[in-house]
């Protein structure tokens, strides 16, 4: 079953994972209070075992795979999908409901960025403290200790307390050590994310070098399409829990991209009810309309219309939100526009009941083509109340009528070009 | 939403059971039905590295928080002996075996102060560090076990000055001192399976954070800190020893102050409910394990 050659033998095997979780488990603590009260209910109703069964949902059923050494494989899905829980699973930070796995070698996972940092300590006791965390040895960090200094580009911080770093240094430092971990298999969930574009390509740089230089083997998860087409070798797309499709990433990208939701008309409230989405749940987008500005644009929007996004917001309690972000990104969630009303240095207070606020976009420079567009609600930067990323799509017409057309072809920006002769 | 095409049964087309077939790999294997091992001990063990970590991060954030950093392992102790003294030694006229008051209270004070910080953090270290739990994977009972063992730096210092007092005073032990490691292991011990049990049921039941502070304050007065066991009548000692800390207590005066014989009965049922607490608290910690994640 299993070839001799190095890079061809298997090093992960799943079968049949599943995962189920009760509603309402995570986030919402048991006190003895409610244990109490609870079976105090339990003794007057009968129908409790029913109400249990309805409060579970499976986060993930049902999933099989083989990996190989050395392969560089993209976890797809949508938000809520069932990605992180398989990484989870796989880090072994929680256990499987059913089903079975096994790997060989050492798995580290990096989850998020810096973990087991405290602010307190240096950057250099960092290193050592969130190595031994991420589960290398004291030997292993001190080898790569002066390489991991380089890489983060923090030489003269290394005495310094990580509480006095910019967002960026300590981002950068965080990754430096994941990116020299040297375990067999490395688990990866979002943290290109962070950083500038130049850090970024190094990131990316030090996983590719990870698996075809060391023969290491990376599970990727990544909202990116573009960061996983361009990484990995092969896509698993995750979808309602489970393994929809396990093929090359231009096939999952297919499947993936076939089930975003179709194109949303301008005009009219489109209710974000069903959608997919992430964040604490204390407020909540209900509700978007779109409009172009001008009376002939408001069927359809075209290149250079001044867009005017409504958003219904509903909170239970009224709060003060820092982000109130709108982004429109390409079907491969590439962002191409972001606007956040911390950039103008502004807040959102939000009141009990329903809030509707305009967010304008003059001038859209979009080339035709169909777009996305991502809403976000966060307290703090990495606080966030309510994500919907995607929560609808739209499409650009071009203004001869003719049919949306794919933007990676025509690019994306649109200028209103002329052309003249002069000579 | 239309569904995904084709959601095939992705388990049809591979084997029944995950299984690498290895030469002597190093091949770890997690399966849904697992039981509660006590393999897992056997990993912890490699991990003794990462314990130390945490033990160096806990002790050198406490430095870097704290105005008086490391005087505190002192200052604790004696406080408490100075307020002993004067309430039971000099109000109450509490009998001290023939030792000077002072002396007799810190001998004591030191184990406890010991045990009493370690349990109240072990318990709250999962809750605590619920980052870590839910973002990376290392055996979680290093969480309650890096502030047992960190504690036992503040321990060394505090007993440092106890040796100290005893010179001042001219009490030297006897041979009972080369016991006084047992005793110490025996605190250890009964602080980590309390701590198994409280940081375990501190992720189910928040209340723990609110009632550990009181229980610990109740068990200073059952145990014989304050006062001298002897004035438990003989028949009860047994009894009194369910209290691991007063076998404990009694144990480190025996062997520092050269007594008369310690009842026996009362330390060796100390030893019975610390192995009890080790075992009973380190299995409900494995058995909780995989869930804190979910649950936290």
């Amino acid at each position: 079953m299993l070839t001799a050659s190095r890079h061809n033998r298997t090093v992960i095997t799943a079968r049949g994972l599943g995962k189920q979780y009760q509603l309402g488990g995570r986030d919402n603590y048991r006190a003895l209070r409610d244990v109490l009260t609870d079976s105090t209910r339990k003794l007057f109703s009968r129908s409790a075992d029913q109400h249990d069964v309805k409060d579970n949902i499976w986060a993930l059923r049902e999933v099989s795979f083989d990996i190989r050494q050395g392969e560089i494989v993209g976890v797809i899905g949508h938000n809520g999908a069932g990605k992180s829980t398989l990484l989870r699973i796989l880090s072994r930070i929680t256990h499987p409901t059913t089903g079975e796995f096994s790997f060989r070698g050492r798995i580290g996972s990096l989850l998020e960025v810096g973990t087991g940092f405290h602010p307190e300590l240096t950057g250099g006791e960092n290193i050592y403290l969130s190595g031994a965390i991420l589960g290398m040895s004291r030997d292993e960090i001190r080898a790569r200790f002066d390489e991991i200094v380089a890489f983060a580009e923090i030489e003269p911080f290394v005495d310094t307390p990580v509480k006095r770093f910019s967002t960026g240094m300590y981002m950068r430092l965080a990754f430096a050590v994941a990116a020299h971990l040297d375990t067999d298999i490395l688990l990866v969930d979002e943290v290109l994310a962070v950083g500038d574009a130049r850090f970024q390509q190094r990131c990316i740089g030090a996983l590719e070098n990870a698996a075809f230089e060391h023969g290491r083997t990376v599970l990727l998860v990544s909202h990116n399409m573009a960061t996983i087409e361009k990484l990995c070798g092969r896509a698993l797309l995750i979808d309602h829990g489970r393994l929809a499709v396990d093929g090359s990433p231009t096939e999952a990208l297919e499947a993936y991209l076939a089930d975003v939701p179709t194109a949303s008309k301008p005009g009219e409230w489109i209710d974000l009810g069903d959608a997919r989405r992430s964040g604490s749940g204390e407020a909540r987008f209900i509700a978007l309309r779109y409009s172009a500005g001008s009376v002939e644009q408001q069927r359809r929007v075209q290149p250079g219309a001044s867009i005017a996004i409504d958003l219904r917001i509903n909170t239970k309690q009224a709060m003060t939100v820092n982000h109130l972000a709108v982004s429109i990104t390409d079907r491969r969630s590439t962002k191409l526009i972001h606007a956040d009303v911390a950039q103008s240095g502004d807040f959102i207070r939000l009141d009990e009941g329903n809030n509707v606020f305009r967010v304008s976009l003059p001038s859209l420079a979009l080339n035709p083509g169909r777009y996305a567009l991502e809403l976000r609600l966060a307290r703090r930067r990495n606080s966030v109340v309510d994500a919907l990323e995607p929560a609808i799509e739209f499409d650009v017409f071009s203004p001869d009528g003719a049919d949306a057309v794919d933007p990676t072809e025509h690019g994306y920006l649109w200028t209103a070009a002329t052309f003249d002769r002069i000579t | 939403m239309k569904s995904l095409d084709a959601p095939h049964d992705s388990r049809a087309q591979y084997s029944h059971t995950a299984g690498l077939q290895t030469a002597g790999d190093d091949v770890t294997t997690v399966r849904a039905t697992d039981g509660v091992t006590v393999a897992v001990l056997g990993e912890a063990l490699k991990y003794r590295e990462l314990l130390g970590f945490l033990v160096w991060r806990d002790i050198k954030i406490r430095y870097k928080q704290t105005a008086l950093g490391g005087a505190w392992a002192i200052l604790q102790p004696l406080l408490s002996m100075a307020i002993f003294s004067v309430v039971f030694g000099r109000l109450a006229g509490l009998d001290s075996d023939g030792v000077p008051y002072p002396l007799f209270a810190y001998a004591a004070l030191v184990p406890w102060t010991y045990f009493s910080t370690a349990v109240s953090q072990a318990a709250s270290s999962l809750v605590d560090q619920e980052r870590l739990l839910t973002k990376v994977y290392f055996p979680r009972a290093l969480m309650p076990a890096a502030p047992v063992a960190g504690g036992l730096l503040d321990f060394a210092v505090a007993f440092a000055l106890l040796l100290l007092m005893q010179a001042f005073y001219g009490i030297t032990p006897g041979w009972g001192i080369v016991a006084l490691p047992c005793f110490l292991a025996l605190a250890v011990a009964a602080a980590l399976g309390i701590g198994f049990w409280l940081a375990a049921l501190n992720v189910e039941y928040r209340d723990v954070r609110y009632v550990v502070p009181f229980c610990l304050q109740a068990l200073l007065f059952a145990t014989p800190v304050a006062y001298s066991s002897s004035l438990v009548p003989e028949r009860w000692r047994p009894l009194f020893g369910l209290n691991p800390m007063a076998g404990v207590i009694e144990g480190f005066r025996w062997s520092l102050f050269d007594l008369p014989g310690p009842s026996w009965a009362m330390i060796a049922v100390s030893l019975a409910t610390t192995i009890g607490l080790l075992g009973s608290g380190y299995l409900y910690f494995a058995r909780m394990e995989r869930t804190f994640a979910d649950r936290i």
